[in-house]
């Protein structure tokens, strides 16, 4: 955890550093929420949850467990972000 | 008539800035030495603390992002005898963290902000908020403001709401008179930054961008004369006297 310090330069490393241990996002390229895939793909919320439990229990898709902060300063809330299997 | 001189400039974006943009203004102050130097907001980009940050905008230098926007703020007001700065919706970025639930970030915000408010002390430049009725300096009959509206139609919205004024926000150097009793045009002077930053490099918006700046006389009875430096093919070309007739 960063330290307090008294006003002065340092301020803008130290809350870099602190905006960037916020969220935990996934590595790599093609992770898409789903919210983000319902818009892609039009569908409601019931059929796309559905439709992305059974392809990751297919092995079609990855998922991954994590968290972001959807604006600046609020808390950080759990995400979940899904992939093509074996996408790099 | 008595007069003084005066420059408005806007959107330097903190490590962004111009390089070829901010030392052909540097000359033109050494020239021109305006008395009333304005700046009139997106002195830092703070893109780390946009909403929606990408990663990639998320782990970028603010540490580069304030020293070089510090920097341009310290040399532009360095011999003005009336300086103003006016916050930008990206400068605004660190107010709005003052109220943030993580008591960290809401702590480094409030030292950021203090380190603006000191250099302001220490350029003697008087800071307005980002404010769409509290952030609009006057000078005469002319307004400055950071700027409320974007896209096309930007310069006839603030024409409309601000009647005479100078704004940055949107980058493009235009301006825009609309059917008033009194003279009322908006003109947009311009930013100081590159063309080529990540969140606008899809965008055709960019294309309509200029480097510039305004600039002219202020007079006694409030009027004033207005003139516009901006870059073409890579030259700035500004005015260093005036004749009044």
């Amino acid at each position: 955890m960063p330290q307090r310090s008294k006003p002065s330069d340092s301020w803008a490393a130290l809350m870099r550093e602190q905006l960037l241990s916020r969220s935990r996002l996934p590595v790599g390229k093609g992770w898409k929420t789903t919210n983000q895939l319902r818009s892609e793909f039009g569908l409601g919320k019931g059929l796309m949850e559905k439709t992305l439990k059974s392809m990751v229990k297919q092995g079609k898709l990855d998922r991954f467990n994590g968290s972001e902060c959807a604006e600046p300063g609020k808390r950080a809330y759990n995400q979940v972000w899904y992939r093509p299997k074996g996408m790099a | 008539m008595k007069h003084r001189r005066f420059v408005v400039v806007s959107d330097n974006h903190g490590d962004m800035v111009d390089a070829k943009a901010s030392a052909a203004l540097s000359a033109f102050l050494s020239d021109f030495k305006p008395s009333v130097r304005v700046h009139a907001g997106d002195c830092w980009d703070f893109r780390n603390l946009r909403r929606g940050a990408s990663d990639d905008e998320k782990a970028s230098s603010l540490e580069d992002d304030w020293s070089e926007g510090s920097e341009f703020f310290r040399n532009f007001f360095k011999g003005g005898t009336e300086n103003h700065f006016l916050l930008g919706n990206h400068d605004d970025r660190l107010w709005q963290y003052r109220r943030s639930a993580t008591g960290l970030l809401r702590d480094y915000a409030s030292d950021g902000i203090k380190r603006v408010e000191a250099l302001c002390r220490a350029s003697k430049a008087a800071m307005l908020p980002y404010d769409s009725a509290l952030g609009i300096l006057t000078l005469g009959k002319l307004s400055v403001l950071h700027g409320y509206h974007a896209g096309a139609s930007a310069c006839r919205q603030h024409a409309n709401v601000y009647g005479n004024c100078l704004f940055g926000h949107v980058h493009t150097a235009e301006s825009a008179p609309v059917a008033s009793l009194e003279p009322a045009e908006a003109r947009s002077i311009g930013c100081l930054c590159k063309r080529d930053m990540d969140y606008i490099n899809a965008k055709t918006g960019k294309l309509r961008w200029a480097q510039g700046w305004a600039y002219g006389l202020l007079f006694d009875d409030g009027t004033y004369h207005l003139e516009q430096a901006r870059n073409i093919n890579g030259s700035f070309t500004y005015a260093t006297a005036f004749k009044t007739i």
